[in-house]
């Protein structure tokens, strides 16, 4: 049959176009997370690595008890506390992100179409930069007779140092920086398909400004909203360099217990139960996500 | 006609971009809308109709020229202070909203409490029609569905004047009939005034109470559409508004109280004579459907049959004049028992009676 023929060979294209994507997602991510997972239930070994032959879930009490001396399990809340800090930290960094990404989003869709394709371009170049030379930027600018502090100063703003380097604000602020694009970007995609007689409408109907944008822009804003703080809130939550560097290292966060239990502390198997829980989290946001905000507003059916 | 009440239109222009972008979208618009008037604007594609609406509901400044509602200045109030509501052309429902959510909108605005919301939301819902579907989204409605939320939405706020812009043109020639007649109702029940733009003639004869006639940012003409259809002042009006013949003419010799116009070689036509006619070049405009066909010889324009089309009620002639007069449409409305009286090739006389033409200055 001749339509058999086609479609037969239709999957066949078909399964030859995303073959390699598959072959790449599988030997690069699901192999490692495979024996990521493998490792967290195996015992650690005494000079780091881990035993291959014995299976625990040692990795997983350790997240929340403490051995006493007598063996018995004591509630020890040290690591949910850091995932914790982590958590609040995330949120602020996603909210600071939000509140200068979204104006930025409006402003670029505001714009005539010539000119987007430049700001977008503009708001990219944090990601042009390599993440160290960001973060020691940061550094110069942040820290105590630095450049800010300095002008603060001399407007006679301040009178004393601003001493916001190596504290939680200056990590939220450097990740803030650093993800940007990722809420500006869906953020812009969503205003810039949106209809600008809807808010002419609101208007019409005796909608000043700030209820336009509550009652019509912002909703049909939220789904690049949403996204946007999915893309930002996710990597916060694991971030490593920044939180090393512009946090000074003196409140751990989860990048820095991850990175220390298969570094200095040699507990593979911790590091990977640590990891598989931060990954549980995640995952936990894309489902809530994925339930809220499957259909934009106008698609439902 | 009173100055305080309604909407006046003073000396309104308003241009687009500069330098070689530059669009004058309106030259030097006045007009006067009556309370409680179905006012209609008619003119072609970009002829600046959507301007003045826009202008009327705030959503462009007028590069010159006042807007009046009720005799006091609006044109300095953003839109979401005037008592104007709009019916959009592409309705701009919230597609997140439900239909009762859309027209609960204005109101909420209003800070008026729940409860009375809620009751004018119903009586909306009611009003037009679309019981039922208050939990549907748009994009969950018909065409004509929608077009009704659109309406209800507006009118909750029974606001002083209602602006529509081509509401109909998406709806299908019957639903179209259907929501003429529906909306013509709910101008004459909610003692609204409604400024209605339309490209289409017919619809804005049959709805308006009075209309304007638009051409390139101008306003031709402000009339009853009975007075805009018998005597156009302007051969652009004449043309535009249902079907017409136009003939070049000039002035022969007064007769009486009507003129004698000289069309093309011995062809003649007797018009009455208006106050002050026009001399020299003139246009004579005559609706096929007030001359009649006779056969030839009788007084009146010779001519041939060149075709013949039957269209139901009315059977329509095209009459090739003498003496390279040009054509001239007959309409002859279909009598029970009367016969097809000419054939293709016939010569005729086309018989116009003097009240029937109207001299249209060039
Ligand atoms: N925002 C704008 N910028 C530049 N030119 C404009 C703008 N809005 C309208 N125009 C121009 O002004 C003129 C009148 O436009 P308008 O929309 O009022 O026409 P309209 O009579 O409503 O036509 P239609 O029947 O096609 O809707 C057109 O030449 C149009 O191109
Ligand atoms: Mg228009």
């Amino acid at each position: 049959m001749p339509m058999g023929w086609f479609r037969r060979s239709k999957t066949h294209r078909q399964m030859a176009l995303i073959g390699p994507a598959v072959l790449f997602l599988a030997v690069l991510m699901l192999i490692p997370i495979v024996l990521m997972g493998y490792v967290s239930f195996l015992e650690r070994g005494e000079f780091g690595g881990v035993r291959w032959s014995d299976h625990t879930v040692d990795a997983y009490v350790a997240f929340l008890f403490e051995r006493d001396f007598d063996g018995s399990l004591q509630l020890n809340t040290d690591y949910l506390q850091i995932f914790l800090r982590s958590f609040w930290l995330s949120i602020g960094t996603t909210v600071l992100t939000l509140l200068v990404g979204f104006p930025t989003a409006f402003y670029m869709a505001l714009q005539p179409p010539r000119y987007r394709n430049l700001l977008i371009f503009l708001v990219t170049i944090p990601f042009w930069t390599n993440l160290l030379v960001r973060n020691y930027a940061w550094i110069l600018l942040l820290r105590n007779g630095g450049l800010i502090d300095s002008a603060l100063a001399w407007l006679g703003l301040t009178d004393a140092p601003i001493s916001v380097l190596y504290t939680p604000f200056a990590v939220a602020i450097g990740l803030s920086y650093s993800y940007l694009p990722f809420m500006v970007l869906p953020i812009y995609a969503s205003l810039e398909k949106l209809d600008f007689r809807l808010v002419e409408a609101a208007f019409d109907l005796g909608a000043d400004r700030r209820r336009a944008l509550a009652r019509v822009i912002i909703p049909l804003a939220a789904p690049g909203i949403a996204a946007g703080c999915i893309l930002v809130f996710i990597p916060s939550l694991g971030a490593y360099v920044t939180p090393e560097l512009l946090g000074g290292g003196k409140s751990l966060m989860i990048g820095s217990l991850i990175q220390n239990q298969f570094g200095a502390a040699r507990n593979w198997p911790f590091g990977a139960a640590l990891a598989f829980a931060l990954l549980g989290i995640v995952l936990l946001a894309i489902v809530i996500y994925l339930l809220r905000f499957r259909r934009s507003p106008g698609e439902m059916t | 006609m009173s100055e305080s009440s309604g909407i006046a239109v003073r000396g309104i222009s308003k241009t687009f971009g500069s330098g070689a972008d530059r669009v004058q979208a309106l030259d030097n618009v006045s007009l006067d809308i009556r309370e409680n008037e179905f006012f209609t604007l008619l003119g072609p594609s970009g002829c600046g109709k959507t301007t003045l609406l826009r202008l009327i509901a705030g959503f462009e400044q007028p590069s010159a020229g006042d807007i009046l509602l009720d005799g006091v200045s609006i044109a300095h109030l953003p839109p979401f202070q005037r008592p104007v509501n709009t019916v959009f052309q592409s309705y701009a429902l919230f597609p997140h909203m439900t239909v009762a959510q859309n027209i609960a909108f204005g109101l909420e605005m209003q800070g008026m409490a729940r409860r009375q919301v809620d009751e004018r939301v119903a009586e909306m819902m009611t009003l037009v029609q679309l019981g039922g579907l208050e939990a549907r989204r748009p994009a969950q409605l018909s065409g004509g569905q929608q077009q009704r939320v659109a309406l209800a939405r507006a009118l909750a706020n029974h606001p002083k004047v209602l602006l529509l812009d081509e509401p109909l043109s998406a709806l299908d020639l019957k639903l179209r009939k259907e929501m003429q007649i529906e909306l013509k109702r709910l101008q004459l029940e909610s003692g609204i005034t409604f400024v209605f733009v339309t490209h289409d003639q017919e619809e804005a004869l049959t709805m308006s109470d009075r209309l304007a006639v638009m051409s390139d940012g101008h306003i031709l003409q402000i009339g009853a559409p009975a007075e805009i259809y018998e005597h156009p002042r302007h051969r652009f009006v004449a043309d535009f508004i249902g079907e017409i013949n136009l003939l070049d003419a000039t002035a022969a010799e007064p007769n009486g109280n009507r003129v004698r116009y000289r069309l093309g070689g011995s062809q003649t036509l007797l018009a009455e004579a208006a106050d002050a006619p026009p001399a020299g070049r003139v246009s004579l405009a005559i609706r096929p459907e007030r001359a009649s066909l006779e056969p030839a010889g009788e007084e009146g324009l010779a001519g041939a049959v060149e075709s013949i089309v039957y269209i139901g009620a009315d059977t329509v002639y095209r009459v090739a004049l003498a003496d390279g007069a040009g054509n001239f449409i007959v309409r002859v409305q279909n009598r029970a028992g009367a016969r097809g009286a000419f054939a293709i090739g016939d010569a005729v006389a086309v018989v116009v009676p003097p009240e029937a033409i109207q001299v249209l200055s060039d």
